[in-house]
């Protein structure tokens, strides 16, 4: 038998087709060397290749084998821990808005966030079955893309609502919310990031200005919740493929830069307010940096008394008495904690963060660099809006964000379950598009 | 020397966890260093030694990387932390066994 007849039955067993040309490969560069010894013996070329393919063994058993190794599998364990988030966490908020008597209209209403859940569970199944190294090839040109279009939409199409454009308009469809779809931008922006391995100091540079059209979209709009999501997972992205080496720099230097960046940079956005920022702004700095929310943040105030007086299981009297009419949805895990008890808001949190470190955990461990990093990102963008929304419901501060699960909104819960597709993608396909790195040590973890 | 095969086949993982624990190699050279180290007990099949290597890649025991050598390039394989642990284990494994088999045998003690 030839050697290409031989590499044509094996892969032919395997029914991945993006594992094959990997393992093709390798066997190939095997029955090379073996003919290269036979000939050194020697043989004759053509008896010395079909020695050479004779020793490999039976293609058809040997390809079966390659088979049920790079098949994709697809991650069952996590897609029920999702369904199960999702549906205690839907569960809940529907108890809490029919306990303070909400009947208003859109997002906020329970039917409407069931429509939701159930579309975005539809897209997150259809998209874990999507290649996500497809994105890796166009990631430039998909993410201008999409910046160009968030832009044109905030431009031309956004809504106004008190001096907001959180929202842009799409005609017969309702409207979609800027924010979520800020947080897209972070798997695309690992995936360009993917593309600059190998490269020196200028990669920091390139990293900064992809990130910036996110960030000036995000002050456009006003979103102090977008630009906190965005910029903090685009660092944490950055961070992780120093660390793994993926570019020359020094990365001690890089990775004190980045945390460096981490801290100042909200330090000198809080610096121009002060100084320079309108009257509004300065107050409402005033208020966030002295943890004062006893004039005129009713929000925050409602916050602290019912974490204050919640019971562990049951509903509190504040609760009770204050809450009822009003919009829970940026302090759902309060009300959770109010209605409930502490024990329930507790789990949820619990839950859903542990959700979103096992995702971490799996991603960090991913062979392929793409599905690391684009994992890291999703991941990113989830446990920030978590951490962030858990600071907001536990009244260290005031940010009008949304989180994973537990919030309402339609835009928000879509995207969430699109970056939780895309992180069920990285595990099906994690054992049929290895990642080869190309030279020992350049892009080895330290 | 031929030797009964049940008894190779259960421990080439481990004898490639210890070859790789030495330096990285790539397949070929694999299945040649345990040839020549064995004096041709070991002569494994590159369809045996492949679909191990990938599996074993699979559980976190080994990692891949390209490097050219000799004007080719090749796949070498880098044993990982879990593959150092995964050996001692084996190790361990082994010695009990082949001193149960030497004491069963009725031959003196010492280490396989």
């Amino acid at each position: 038998m030839k050697k290409e007849e031989y590499l044509e039955i094996l892969t032919e067993q395997i029914r991945c087709k993006m594992a094959r040309g990997a393992v093709a490969e390798e066997i190939r560069w095997h029955i090379e060397d073996q003919t290269e010894a036979f000939l050194s013996e020697g043989m004759e070329r053509k008896e010395a290749e079909e020695a050479a393919v004779r020793e490999m063994g039976d293609p058809v058993e040997v390809g079966q084998d390659m088979d049920r190794i790079h098949r994709p599998k697809m991650a069952w364990s996590m897609i029920a821990l999702i369904a199960a988030v999702s549906v205690a966490g839907y569960l809940l908020k529907f108890g809490i808005e029919r306990a303070v008597g909400i009947e208003g209209s859109g997002w906020l209403r329970s039917g409407r966030q069931l429509q939701f859940l159930l579309l975005g569970l539809a897209v997150m199944a259809g998209i874990c079955f999507v290649d996500y190294t497809r994105i890796a090839l166009r990631a430039r040109e998909i993410l201008i893309v999409f910046y160009l279009c968030l832009v044109t939409g905030v431009l031309f199409l956004r809504i106004n609502v008190n001096g907001l454009h959180l929202w842009i308009r799409l005609g017969s469809f309702g409207s979609v919310g800027i924010v979520p779809l800020l947080c897209l931008t972070v798997p695309l922006y690992a995936a360009v990031l993917y593309r600059y391995r190998g490269q020196g100091c200028v990669v920091a540079v390139k990293a900064l200005l992809w990130m910036l059209p996110a960030l000036g979209i995000a002050l456009a709009c006003p979103s102090l919740a977008a630009l906190v999501t965005v910029f903090y997972s685009c660092l944490i992205v950055f961070a992780v493929a120093v660390y793994r080496k993926w570019f020359r720099v020094p990365v001690k230097i890089f990775l004190a830069g980045t945390a460096a960046a981490a801290v100042l940079c909200p330090l000198a956005g809080c610096g121009y307010i002060w100084f320079l920022g309108d009257t509004y702004q300065q107050e409402r700095l005033r208020v966030l940096l002295q943890f004062d929310f006893s004039d005129g943040n009713y929000r925050m105030e409602l916050v602290r008394n019912i974490l204050g007086q919640s019971r562990m299981v049951g509903e509190s009297a504040v609760f009770a008495e204050q809450a009822k009419g009003l919009a829970m949805s940026e302090i759902m895990i309060t009300g959770i904690a109010g209605y409930y008890g502490l024990a329930a808001a507790v789990l949820l949190a619990a839950a859903v963060l542990a959700l979103f470190l096992v995702f971490l955990r799996i991603s960090l461990r991913q062979r392929n660099c793409l599905g690391m990093l684009m994992g890291c990102g999703c991941t990113a963008v989830l446990l920030v809006q978590t951490l962030t929304y858990l600071a907001v419901n536990l009244g260290l501060f005031s940010l009008g964000s949304d989180c994973p699960f537990v919030s309402a909104g339609g835009s928000s819960t879509l995207v969430t379950y699109i970056l939780l597709g895309i992180l069920l993608s990285i595990c099906r396909y994690q054992n049929t598009a290895p990642e080869i790195r190309k030279f020992a040590g350049m892009f080895r973890a330290a | 020397m031929a030797v009964d095969k049940s008894l190779v086949s259960g421990s080439t993982m481990m004898l490639l966890l210890k070859l790789l624990s030495e330096k990285d190699m790539y397949g070929y050279e694999m299945i040649e260093t345990l040839r020549e180290r064995s004096q041709n007990v070991f002569e494994l099949k590159a369809g045996t030694l492949y679909p191990l290597l990938h599996t074993m890649e699979e559980k976190g025991m080994l990692e891949v990387y390209e490097r050219e050598a000799g004007g080719k390039i090749r796949k070498y394989y880098s044993i990982t932390k879990q593959g150092r642990k995964v050996l001692r284990e084996r190790q361990e494994d082994w010695n009990t066994y082949a001193r149960a088999v030497r004491a069963v045998l009725g031959f003196a003690g010492g280490e396989a």
